[in-house]
């Protein structure tokens, strides 16, 4: 049987014990956000102290999701504990900050089983869960890091934009998304809590064709959900929706504002 | 070519103008459907480029007037994903072409450029 994610159709992994290691609450909470999508309803221990009494003492746990930064043992010490002291066979998935090589290295060279880095789309998060959770096992030996690789890095992609050859052209629509993005989501916010369904479906399909300009389809996934959250009139579901996709492109922002001094600095 | 392109996204529009000037032709922009009907009316474009959804009169409207106006003038829709019953429609009511969103500008060069060969 191959699972697939679809939207209203994602695999569930329910009976599965699942435990976050993160300090940081709002991490927590989008992480929390993403897992309940699988029918997960992970554990919370905020250090890497707290973890290692947990995997001493508690119950079985099948997969252990863990930042790397974080008070008392960090994520990377916490990890050799787990192996060296407690001999534990627990998959660990590091999470590590978006694009730093070293952090990832570091995680497979402490002998975590994979890493997640932040932040990570539902897709990225699916294929480390179908990895290690699934039970008829897809491949034991395939990467997780490759995936995440792949899901993780083509966050956009400008190429449309810069074969027009205008000078200065990319950085003005750049500047346009940038300003655009976080006035339209909480337009969409302010439409769903005044009920007005419509407004909220029109909104966010605007967004989703300027997503489109820059191939953002993580974004366009998500606006997607929305329109359909707007059918669905459910307005938690959307106002949650909202507040994640507004904490995840906080973290775009820096990556797209170098793009624009990219196109601003280039002699064509 | 004189082209109408109908968008409410304005960096959509924005784009799409630019390739399409770049490409050698007369570009005319609306950023709703009303102003659509209103430059169509005035300035009779040779190609008309109109998004699906869009605010006061929608992409089919303005597709319906037009072809009611002119039945040969070549009429590209844009759609996006979920729309394809939409696109159906649109087909019906004579449209010549359509491209679904995202895609690549030049893509829509491409298709201009066809329906000028076969128009």
């Amino acid at each position: 049987m191959k699972k697939q994610s679809q939207p209203g159709n994602d695999p569930i992994f329910t009976n599965k014990r699942v435990v976050v290691a993160e300090d940081n609450r709002m991490n927590q909470k989008v992480l929390c956000l993403q897992l309940s999508r699988f029918g997960i309803e992970p554990e919370i221990v905020t250090s890497g102290r707290e973890l290692i009494q947990r995997v001493e003492h508690g119950t079985h746990l099948d997969l252990i999701i863990m930042d790397l930064r974080m008070p008392e043992l960090n994520g990377l010490q916490a990890t050799l504990y787990l192996h060296d002291q407690l001999k534990s066979a627990i998959p660990i998935i590091g999470m590590t900050a978006s694009g730093l090589d070293s952090d990832r290295r570091k995680c497979i060279e402490c002998g975590m089983d994979g890493f997640l880095a932040k932040p990570f789309p539902p897709g990225a998060l699916l294929k480390v869960l179908q990895e290690f959770l699934d039970d008829e096992g897809t491949d034991p030996s395939g990467s997780c890091q490759d995936t995440c690789d792949q899901t993780c890095d083509k966050l956009y992609d400008l190429s449309g934009l810069v074969e027009l050859q205008e000078p200065g052209f990319v950085a003005e629509i750049l500047i346009g998304f940038l300003t655009n993005v976080p006035i339209v989501l909480e337009e969409i916010r302010l439409s769903s809590i005044c009920e007005q369904w419509e407004e909220v479906f029109g909104r966010a399909h605007q967004l989703k064709t300027s997503a489109g300009l820059l191939q953002m389809t993580y974004l366009i996934g998500q606006l997607n959900e929305i329109e359909q959250l707007s059918f669905q009139k459910d307005y938690h579901k959307i106002v949650e929706t909202v507040k994640f996709l507004e904490e995840w492109f906080r973290g775009q922002e820096a990556l797209l504002e170098q793009e624009i001094k990219k196109s601003l600095l280039s002699p064509k | 070519m004189k082209i109408l392109i109908a968008e409410d996204e304005p960096l959509m529009l924005k784009t799409l103008a630019l390739r399409l000037s770049k490409d050698g032709h007369e570009v005319l922009t609306a950023s709703n459907g009303q102003q659509a009907m209103e430059v169509l009316l005035a300035s009779s474009p040779d190609i008309i480029v109109t998004d699906i959804m869009m605010p006061f009169l929608s992409g089919i409207e303005l597709l319906t007037i037009a072809k009611k106006r002119q039945k040969k003038i070549p009429v590209i829709v844009l759609s996006a994903m979920g729309q394809e019953n939409i696109v159906i429609e649109a087909f019906k009511l004579g449209a010549d072409d359509y491209i679904l969103k995202p895609f690549n500008p030049l893509e829509l060069s491409m298709r201009v450029r066809r329906l000028m060969v076969t128009a």
